[in-house]
């Protein structure tokens, strides 16, 4: 019984909306990311949630019950703060322990959780220092640790990982993944980092400029995008987005440049018939183009080569516009060269040029 | 010259504040402790003679000056702990939002800005036993009449009273400032954590604010310690020696008796006293943060 459902809630600040009917209903324990980029109004709609800012109207329900009007200590959550808030005049384990001293929890009780969870965050040996003597990630830490003690209903976290390093970051990753599966508790979890909004979540919540975008598991986030921005926001290095005209000729449908020419599956015809004769845009991932040496319809000249071991990136020019290539590490041409890449248009989809929405 | 000025930098600057606590500060207090091992007395003819530690032995051997340390500390502890605690409470008033809030700190600075003379007088007036306001307040709320600074027992509460109203305000003014500088974060977090209100001010803003009020405790206790003003004007030290606190007692030595020597070792003995006092709130701050 931890459902948070959040009923097309609106907040605005003097002048600005920072969040504009967000509505989500997230199940019990559920795992969400709400990822998007800075300013987007993430962290006001994890602070509503919270009880921390009043929503503009909307309602929030935990647990089944209307929480819209209490404050933060009726809704059994527990959050992680994007500048940590830590408590400057108590040590880490006086940080951790506040919440469960509060609650009248049991001494021993109250030890033993502590200093699990810092055994767990790797915080131990600092359970005795004040924050202020402690460096940007281990406050991270201190603040992960004093939601975690308390096994809470909800868990809110607001960039909790943002200042670790990146062996660190994997490390806590993992680690939170594994507390989810313990506690079973439902977690709202706000990033800007896609690898943690993939691997991590359910279901992730895509905002750009107070409005949710979509929300959809990882999969198929990245597998059949809502609209542009989406496309571009999840996906690294970025899907690449080319500008053409829908064209349908006799052996079925193009998209068509000045010398670019790319034939569509039949199977679109249905969705594309308004289309035909307008501007659209076709977005290709980098892993979807395949380049070769030659012999292909599409050719384009190599500007940059960046090997990366594991793959190489091609930053190529087709017809006037930049694309990135993710090839396979032994392929490697010459900078200048060109070579020809053919799309796998199975994988590809096309956008409205002037919402962004998704056609196909 | 300019190279001059430029090689010896770091000892012009200071120059002009080392004249001034020399001449200032460090001298009147040198000067006062030479005095207090003399025998300076205007009623005596003979030349002032240096007498060591005597001026001293004679001073812990008279009743009145226990009687007047005894009178301070009662005297400052009464009116810088009432202060305290009032003025972290209007303080914490007045850091809400509200209408009028300027008008109220503009109200609180009027005592301050007032001349202790005149604070004097109009406080005698308010105390007179048969017409003043005070009886007339007690009798409103049922209470029995007091005899305010005509009574041995009421007279330091009376005169107490006169202090927590003139400086109460001050008091406020500081904790305010240090309220207004609080960090904002922990009570989000507090909140989130569970805390209800008092819990907040108890393990929040108290703690937070700690170093502030003990600012402002040590400013007050230091000024009530060595109040004068107030107390000469409203009872010379009266009745009897029921409110002689230092300050008043070596006044009456130096310009009652004019024994200058035995009026300054009163003085020093009220500076130790300060300064040890002090010093003492100092290092318990320091031993309390570890
Ligand atoms: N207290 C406030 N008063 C006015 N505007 C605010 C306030 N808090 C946030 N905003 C505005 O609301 C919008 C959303 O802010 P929010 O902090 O939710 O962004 P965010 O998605 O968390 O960004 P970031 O990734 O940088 O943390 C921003 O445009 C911000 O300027
Ligand atoms: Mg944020």
């Amino acid at each position: 019984m931890k459902k948070v459902v959040c009923e097309h809630i609106v907040k605005r600040f003097e002048g600005v909306t920072a969040v504009n009917d967000f509505h989500l209903e997230i199940a019990d324990k559920e795992f969400i990311v709400i990822v998007g980029p800075s300013g987007c109004g993430k962290s006001t709609s994890l602070r509503m949630i919270a009880g921390l800012e009043q929503q503009t109207s909307g309602d929030i329900y935990i647990g089944g019950q209307k929480v819209s009007d209490k404050p933060p200590r009726d809704r059994n959550i527990a959050m992680v703060f994007q500048n940590y808030a830590l408590y400057p005049h108590m040590n880490v384990y006086d940080n951790m322990a506040f919440s469960l001293k509060l609650q009248g929890v049991d001494k021993k009780e109250i030890d033993r959780r502590v200093r699990e969870a810092a055994e767990i965050l790797n915080i131990a040996q600092y359970l005795e220092r004040k924050p202020k003597e402690l460096s940007g990630g281990q406050r991270q830490r201190v603040a992960l640790g004093r939601a975690i003690v308390r096994e809470p209903a909800v868990f809110l976290m607001d960039e909790p990982l943002s200042n670790l390093d990146a062996k660190l970051r994997v490390q806590m990753r993992t680690e939170i993944a594994k507390l989810h599966h313990r506690l079973g508790a439902t977690t709202i979890y706000v990033t800007h980092d896609q690898i943690e909004a993939m691997t991590m979540a359910d279901r992730i919540v895509v905002m750009k400029d107070g409005v949710i975008q979509q929300i959809a598991d990882p999969q198929t986030i990245y597998d059949k995008p809502a609209n542009r921005f989406v496309a571009s926001f999840i996906g690294m290095p970025p899907m690449n987005f080319i500008d053409c005209r829908l064209e349908k000729r006799e052996a079925g449908l193009w998209l068509v440049r000045e010398t670019m020419a790319v034939a569509l599956p039949a199977a679109w015809a249905e969705r594309l018939s308004q289309r035909f004769g307008q501007q659209v845009v076709l977005g290709v991932r980098p892993e979807n183009i395949i380049p070769a040496d030659a012999g292909g319809p599409l050719a384009a000249k190599v500007e940059v080569v960046e090997p990366l071991g594991a793959e190489t990136l091609l930053h190529v020019r087709l017809d006037g516009q930049s694309l990135v290539v993710k090839a396979g590490p032994d392929y490697q041409p010459d900078e200048g060269q060109t070579i020809t890449l053919s799309f796998d248009m199975n994988k590809a989809h096309v956008f409205d040029h002037e919402t962004g929405t998704t056609i196909v | 010259m300019e190279r001059f000025i430029e090689r010896n930098i770091k000892w012009l600057f200071p120059l002009p504040a080392a004249v001034f606590i020399v001449s200032m500060m460090a001298f009147p207090v040198a000067y006062t402790i030479w005095v207090s091992l003399t025998d300076w007395s205007m009623t005596s003819s003979s030349a002032v003679q240096f007498v060591g530690l005597k001026n001293y032995i004679a001073l812990f051997n008279d009743p009145r000056f226990f009687n007047a340390v005894k009178l301070t500390l009662y005297f400052t502890g009464l009116a810088v702990s009432v202060e305290t605690v009032l003025g972290v409470g209007i303080a914490l008033i007045l850091n809400r939002e509200f209408k009028g809030k300027n008008f109220v700190k503009g109200i609180l600075l009027l005592p301050m800005v007032a001349t202790p003379v005149a604070i004097g007088l109009a406080w005698t007036l308010f105390y007179e036993p048969t017409i003043g306001l005070g009886n007339y307040a007690l009798q409103l709320l049922g209470l029995p009449a007091s005899k305010w600074l005509a009574s041995n027992t009421s007279v330091i509460p009376a005169l107490a009273i006169v202090d927590i109203w003139e400086w109460t305000p001050m008091v406020a003014l500081i904790v305010l400032a240090g309220l207004a500088a609080l960090p904002h974060d922990p009570y989000e977090a507090a909140m989130v954590d569970g805390a209800n209100t008092w819990q907040v001010f108890r393990y929040i803003t108290l703690p937070l604010l700690s170093p502030t009020i003990l600012v402002a405790v040590v400013l007050r206790g230091i000024d009530a310690f060595k109040t004068f003003d107030i107390i000469y004007t409203m009872t010379a030290g009266g009745p009897g020696f029921a409110s002689e606190t230092l300050n008043i007692y070596a006044y009456n030595l130096g310009f009652g008796y004019f024994k200058f020597g035995a009026a300054s070792s009163a003085l020093v003995a009220l500076l130790a006293l300060v300064l040890g006092g002090s010093l003492l709130v100092l290092w318990m701050r320091r031993t309390w943060e570890q």
